[in-house]
């Protein structure tokens, strides 16, 4: 009797077994009826049958995780914007964290039943490449990374990467009036800290931005950065921030994606500052809100924004693939979250210091540094220099 | 110098020990299933899960305490279900062990979505922690105080396990019979122990451990679930068990090596060294700390192998099988 009861759970774990590797992290989007992928690939989902504008194009995205609370849910908001405003037709197609499984994906869906494919991240930029030449026709939009145009490569692909410098000089800025003023957990000590997912420019980028932010303000401001070598490992990332904490940091900012969710934690317990990262961490925790007091604000990249602003430009005509852009505060791709948190737990003369500052960047009165570029024995050089 | 004002910290020390509890956790679930002659490789699933567990049940019943307790019976259940495929059903266990562990990888997550519409953190989620542990007058003692007392209850019951765990292997009958059964299941068997029982109970014990170190992941360390929470401690753990020879000592002293190299790559990381060489540190420390162990086993060998050629009557023949 046992055993066949053993059976029965066993044959049903296998049966569960054979269904999560079939579909990993994905489920259809609210605004697609039929599961994604497989439909896809058997290519019987319904074409564009009505479009309610008249040249609103059909919008795929295809991402790991549509609810990351980071790019690829600011992405799928995007999708949602373009259906309420142009009545797009969109989808969501979630492939889970393998990236074997991008290459293939995106084949099945490209071919001409969407209008334009939509990816995010640099993972996607090697398959997309690989991709891209096999569908002359289907168009691709790709954030947060470049591709190559050389001599017309990729000439149906357009890609947005973002000035994360710009965002983060504010964040510095925003860091170094925080350090040095004489608010409720500041200390003496003019010191803040970054904990970054890894050395790369990607991140240096924000790293060097930031630095100048807090030097803008007072040269004397040290930074001091450390890489949590993972953008998962949040216990490491809340390890490092305690580490910064105690060694006189009194604010941290969170370059370091869900790993950096270890790092508002580590704020909380010792009742110090931080700075989001990507979405609006404050909100993420406003059921916490001693958490969500202590995370003045955040650095937004607007996936969303962005898309909308493609797809104008494709709509108008005014969209040139085969080349790239990159957003910044002018596109209004990145900015500082402008929540309840920050206006009541920063001071009006701090906000309008960094008011102040965005438009100085936006004038082009400040240029920002950027690590795109410049040597990395120039970034090593310029992140030790602003060590304590 | 800097590194080592840093390095002597109290704060540093309750680091190491903070970072040492997961994979002390994942070593006593490797140790006791090595020691009855199985390997547990799904030890980083069964964390994951329990993890997962952990933070649900506590917040569907409001108690720390019978989320916990949910954890280690869902841990318990894995380890029981990989012991049936593995010993009554016959299927290989390591593929069973990687299997698993494909599996649970996604299927957290799934689960995590089925339960809270959430795909990638459980941070809405109302769950419990478990309470840290201030030890009357230990905590009074500067410095030592400041490093041993005020951490989370699962750490001191880590402690207690392994020194448990010695007990159990070395002085109990049950502790005999799972290392006979680890040593040779036909001998085992001759005398009348039925090894399968045995192996199912390592395995059962092993989930039980791997649970453990799932909650204090996800109930301790973090307040909340997060795919991929775990981020591979389950197979350091693992490695530590190895490492430690299977024994509850070594296996201690192992996590706590690792718990080290992590916590000075932590604190040195922001300091001016090549970020890619701060984080290859625990690894070097590993193969350090292997090359030591295969010498200090050779040097070994020699009067081990003499002892062999003049068989003298063995004490655990002398105990009550």
């Amino acid at each position: 009797m046992s055993k066949k009861i053993l059976c029965c759970v066993m044959a049903a774990l296998l049966a569960l077994t054979v269904v999560l590797a079939g579909c990993g992290a994905e489920t259809p989007d609210s605004s697609s009826s039929v599961p994604a992928e497989d439909s896809a690939a058997s290519g019987d989902a319904s074409e564009p049958a009505s479009e309610p504008a008249a040249d609103a194009p059909s919008v795929l995205l295809v991402c790991g995780n549509a609810n990351d609370k980071s790019f690829a849910e600011s992405a799928a908001n995007g999708l949602k914007e373009l259906e309420a405003q142009y009545g797009c037709e969109t989808k969501v197609v979630e492939i889970g964290s393998d990236t074997t499984k991008i290459i293939p994906t995106l084949e099945d869906v490209s071919g001409g039943e969407w209008d334009l494919i939509v990816t995010v991240g640099f993972q996607y930029a090697e398959p997309l490449a690989e991709v891209a030449p096999q569908f002359p026709e289907q168009k691709y939009l790709i954030c947060d990374t470049q591709m190559d145009y050389t001599d017309g490569a990729n000439a149906n692909v357009y890609s947005v990467d973002y000035k994360g410098n710009e965002g983060a000089f504010l964040s510095g800025a925003l860091a170094a009036m925080v350090t040095t003023s004489d608010m409720e957990n500041a200390n003496p000590e003019k010191m803040v800290g970054f904990v970054g997912g890894m050395d790369m420019t990607l991140i240096n980028d924000f790293v060097i931005g930031f630095i100048q932010g807090a030097h803008e303000i007072d040269p004397e401001v040290k930074v001091s950065t450390s890489y949590v070598g993972s953008f998962d490992d949040s216990a490491k990332g809340k390890e490092m921030a305690n580490t910064l904490y105690n060694a006189g940091c009194d604010l941290v900012y969170n370059g370091a994606g869900n790993a950096g969710l270890g790092v508002l934690d580590a704020a909380k317990e010792q009742n110090k500052y931080a700075i989001g990262t990507d979405s609006d961490q404050s909100l993420m925790f406003a059921d916490d809100e001693v958490k969500a007091n202590l995370i003045l604000t955040s650095q937004l990249k607007r996936i969303d924004a962005t898309i909308l602003t493609v797809v104008k430009g494709m709509m108008d005509g005014s969209l040139q693939f085969g080349s790239g852009a990159t957003f910044g505060i002018k596109e209004g791709a990145i900015g500082l979250a402008d929540n309840d948190y920050y206006k009541a737990n920063v001071s009006q003369e701090m906000r309008d210091k960094v008011a102040e500052l965005e438009g100085k960047v936006l004038s082009g009165e400040i240029v920002v540094d950027t690590a795109y570029g410049m040597e990395t024995d120039a970034i090593k050089a310029a992140i030790d220099a602003a060590r304590p | 110098m800097k590194v080592w004002e840093l390095i002597f910290s109290t704060t540093f020390l309750a680091t190491v020990i903070r970072m040492t509890t997961p994979i002390l956790f994942a070593g006593l679930a490797g140790l006791i299933a090595s020691q009855a002659g199985v390997m547990n490789l799904a030890v980083e699933s069964i964390m994951l899960t329990s993890a997962l567990a952990g933070v649900l049940i506590s917040a569907w019943t409001g108690s720390a305490w019978i989320g916990l307790l949910g954890a280690v019976l869902i841990g318990i259940g894995m380890g029981f279900v990989i012991a049936y495929t593995a010993f009554t059903l016959h299927a290989d266990m390591v593929l069973n062990g990687v299997a698993f562990n494909l599996m649970m990888t996604g299927g957290t997550v799934f689960l995590l979505y089925v339960a809270t519409g959430q795909k990638g953190t459980s941070t809405g989620v109302p769950s419990k922690v478990l309470p840290t542990v201030n030890i009357p007058l230990l905590k009074d003692i500067p410095y030592v105080g400041e490093v041993l007392s005020g951490h989370n209850v699962l750490t001191y019951i880590a402690v207690a396990f392994t020194i448990l765990m010695f007990y159990f292997l070395f002085k109990t009958k049950i502790g005999l019979r799972i290392r006979m059964v680890g040593e040779n299941p036909a001998a085992a068997e001759s005398v009348g122990i039925n090894s399968k029982k045995i192996k199912y109970l390592a395995m059962c014990l092993s989930g039980m451990f791997a649970a453990l170190g799932g909650a204090y992941m996800s109930m301790a360390y973090m307040s909340w679930f997060q795919n991929n929470i775990t981020a591979g401690r389950g197979f350091i753990g693992m490695a530590a068990s190895a490492l430690g020879g299977n024994m509850p000592l070594g296996t201690l002293m192992a996590s706590l090596l690792f718990g080290v190299a992590d916590a000075v790559a932590n604190t040195i990381s922001s300091l001016n060294l090549p970020s890619e060489l701060v984080s290859m540190l625990p690894y070097v420390i590993t193969i350090i700390g292997l090359v030591y162990y295969s010498i200090y086993l050779s040097k070994r060998k020699a009067p081990a192998s003499k002892a062999k050629e003049e068989p003298k009557p063995s004490e655990e023949g002398k105990e009550t099988i």
